[in-house]
Order: structure tokens, then sequence, then C-alpha cells
């Protein structure tokens, strides 16, 4: 498949986001690496979506920050996923699988 | 989103713009320096990994955009950041901004000015009962008249006879008053050195009923207070005059004026926001027209060449000072806009 740009809508984006910090805090660079992995290389976000992205999200109080030293020791803005960000974690995945569902049948019939 | 965080995501995003523009930077920077390492343990020498990373990113800027745009208040941080230069402009051209200015200060004030004139002639009824049982009075011109009208063929001026002799003929089906247009008198209050200027009316005894105004303190004028052939030096005041000049004092009613050098007593208050029934002619002072002679009083008339104004004009009828108002009750009509033609009298 195509690596996939700017056809990514913004719910995907927000999905994808919540799903890659449920195993724990990264900075805005491991976010979009752990997309990359868990999507198995089909979608890379782009750093002009991700990050408004993340400050949208954290906003919405799904996300939650704090100022911590990186690999480099260079100090790096983390997010984590807040327990209202679990919650929407799981109501948008249930969504989603009722969306493919309906659409796979569409397509079948 | 609830409201909470909203209000606090505003809070921080607006007023602490600068702290937050500053983490956003540090944030992506932090961002750009891993991708670099990231790319030189893959193996780029440093200059091929910034290039690289500078292609991955993207402008630093563009970014940061990116996130002030889908800020929390981003239409509002937009506005404030408009005003601000709009207003930093506007101080380098301090010519056109005073131009401007003007310009919508003239504007504004005569737009004001002239709906605080329709308010107050229009819209606003006359503080009085039933006000739309008031009418004014005039008669159409009759032939070979002086110069009374205005131009309007309406005389709205009546001679002293000529008003009493009104006041028979409508008799029981209403009451009639005459009233001066205000005027300025030299009033000179008790205990002052220097005389003020105050607007006044004369009026006759039924003035107030006719209209249907009641003094606050003391009381107003009635009929025994304008006779012909008393002079009865009494005055009523108004709510305004007495906060104004009297401090609003509870011992005023008693106490004389000198009016134009007449000793007039203070006999009642009228309620506050009654200053006459002309919006264009306030009146702060009302006394009987009997004391014209007395008060050497000159105002508001006109008449035939032939009248000897240097004698009290109660007695002449060609002498015309009055303006008459009159109260006429109607059984059926209520609302205001059902009332229509005045009453001409025609002698």
């Amino acid at each position: 498949m195509p690596k996939s740009r700017t056809t990514l809508l913004q719910g995907t984006l927000d999905l994808l986001i919540l799903k890659a910090l449920s195993t724990g805090e990264q900075h805005g660079l491991g976010v979009s690496r752990r997309i990359e992995q868990i999507t198995g290389g089909t979608f890379v976000v782009q750093p002009g979506s991700l990050f408004p992205a993340l400050h949208r999200l954290e906003e919405a109080g799904w996300l939650s920050s704090t100022w911590q030293p990186s690999e480099n020791n260079r100090r790096a803005k983390y997010y984590t996923l807040t327990r209202t960000g679990r919650r929407q974690l799981g109501e948008e995945t249930a969504q989603w699988n009722r969306i493919a569902v309906a659409i796979a049948r569409a397509l079948e019939a | 989103m609830s409201l909470k965080t909203r209000v606090s995501s505003l809070w921080r995003n607006l007023v602490h713009r600068q702290r937050a523009d500053r983490d956003l930077d540090d944030e992506v920077r932090a961002v750009q320096a891993l991708l670099v390492e990231e790319k030189v343990r893959q193996g780029m020498t440093l200059q091929q990994a910034r290039r690289a990373a500078h292609i991955e990113l993207g402008r630093v800027e563009t970014i940061e955009e990116g996130v002030r745009d889908v800020r929390t208040g981003a239409f509002l941080d937009a506005l404030i950041q408009d005003l601000r230069y709009a207003l930093r402009s506007l101080r380098r051209t301090p010519g056109f901004a005073v131009a401007a200015i003007a310009t919508l200060a003239l504007g504004i004030g005569a737009n004001t000015t002239i709906f605080t004139l329709l308010d107050a002639v229009l819209f606003k009824s006359l503080p009085v009962p039933a006000a739309h049982e008031l009418v004014a009075l005039y008669e159409n011109a009759p032939d070979a008249a002086p110069d009374v009208s205005g131009g309007t063929g309406r005389y709205f001026r009546f001679s002293y006879p000529r008003f009493e002799w009104l006041q028979q003929a409508i008799g029981e089906h209403g009451k009639l008053a005459a009233a001066t247009r205000s005027s300025r008198f030299v009033v000179r209050l008790p205990g002052a050195t220097e005389a003020e200027r105050v607007r006044g009316q004369l009026v006759s005894g039924s003035y107030f009923e006719t209209l249907g105004v009641s003094a606050t303190r003391g009381r107003v004028l009635g009929s025994t207070d304008v006779r012909v052939g008393q002079v009865d030096t009494v005055a009523v005041i108004s709510d305004g005059f007495h906060k104004r000049s009297f401090g609003g004092s509870d011992s005023v009613i008693g106490q004389t004026l000198a009016v134009n050098g007449l000793q007039v007593t203070i006999v009642g208050i009228t309620p506050p926001g009654f200053v006459g029934v002309w919006t264009d002619n306030e009146a702060d002072l009302w006394m009987p027209l009997t004391l014209q002679g007395p008060l050497r009083y000159e105002n508001n008339s006109s008449s035939y060449n032939v009248a000897d104004r240097s004698n009290p004009w109660i007695g002449e009828d060609r002498i015309a000072w009055l303006n008459l108002i009159a109260r006429i009750p109607s059984r059926s009509c209520r609302a205001r806009s059902c009332c229509s033609t005045p009453p001409t009298g025609r002698g």
C-alpha cells in the first residue's frame, strides 16, 4: 500500500495518537515514530499535522504534558494519556470498529 | 471539552501568550534536535542529518503557526494581534488617525443628537396624566393680520380677554390654560449677592389644574392666585431648580425670591421631570400672569400697532402673548393615536 500522506483524516490521526500513547509517555518525535511502527509504515505523520493535533488533544484534556530530559539530556515535552483520554480512546476505537464493520458489509453486498 | 478546561486553555493562550509561545518553540526545537541525532545514529554525518531533518520537519515557524491556528481562542488571539497592529499603524500616521477619529466622532455625535432630540420630542410622552388629552390651540389667519404667524398661517398666541372668552366657551367640556413661552428672568436667591437667570413662565390659575400636575411640596398655583386686579406675588419652582440652587433644602417653601426686582414667595415645588409642556422650551419657575406688569415682562408678544404696551397687558385685547393649552377629555379616546385635530377658536 502506498504511503498515505495527506489523506489521513483528523479524526483518525487523533485516534492513532491516543493509541500510540496508550503504552507510555512520549515526546512528539516518539509519537510520530510509534504511529509509523504500529501501522506497519503505512501512515507517516506530517509534523505540520502532528503538533497541532497534540496541542489540540492536550487542550481537550485527553493528554497531559510534562517537561523532562530526553535521550540527549536536552529537555523535551513528553505527553501522556489522561484518564479521560483513555476513556476517549476506548470510545473512538469502538466507533472505528462500528464504521469498519458497516463499510465492509456495504462493500460485500 | 469541558467549560473549565476551555477557560483555562483560553487563559493560558491569551494571558500567558508569550510563555505558551516560548514553550512551543522549545518543544519543536527539541524534537528537531532529537531528529538530527536519530539520523546521525542511522549513519549520516551531522551536516547530512541536519539537512535531512530540515526536509523532514520543515520550517519550525510553519509548525508553530500551525499550532497557534488550532489553539483555543485562536480567533480571539488573531483579533487582538490585529488590533495591536492597527493601533501601531495609527500611531505612525497621526494625521490620518486624527482625521478618522474626528470623522467618526462627528458622525456619532450628530446621530446621537438627532436621536436624543427625537426621543425628547416624539417618543417620550409628557409627564402629566392622560397627556393625549392635551391640545394646543391656534387659530387661522384673519385677514389683514400683522406678522404673528411666522409664515405658518397659524396664530398660537392669544390675548388675555380672548383667553377668558375661550375659557367660557369650553365651559364644562374641558379645561383651558394660558401660559407664556418660557423666557429668562433675573432672579436673586435669598442671601445671594449675585443674580442668576432662570427660565420661567407666567401662567393662568388653571395651568396646573389643566395639566394635572400637583406639587410635591407646598402647593401649585390655583385660580385664587391669578385674578384680574390682584397682584399675588407667589411662585412655583421646579424640582431641578430646587435641587440646583437650594440644595434640595426643606425650608424653601415660604422663602422669597427677587424676580426682576420683585419679591415673590415660593409656595410649592413641582414633581421631578416636570419642566413645562414644551420640550424645547423648558421652565423652572411659574408665576401668575397677573404679575406681567410688576415684572415688566415684555416677551412672547405680538400686537397691532395701536396697542399700548406700557399698560398691563392683562386687559389688552390687542396684545397676543399667551399660548393656550386645553385638556379635552374624551370618553372613548384612550390611546394616544386616536386623538387627532385640535379645536380651533375663532372670535
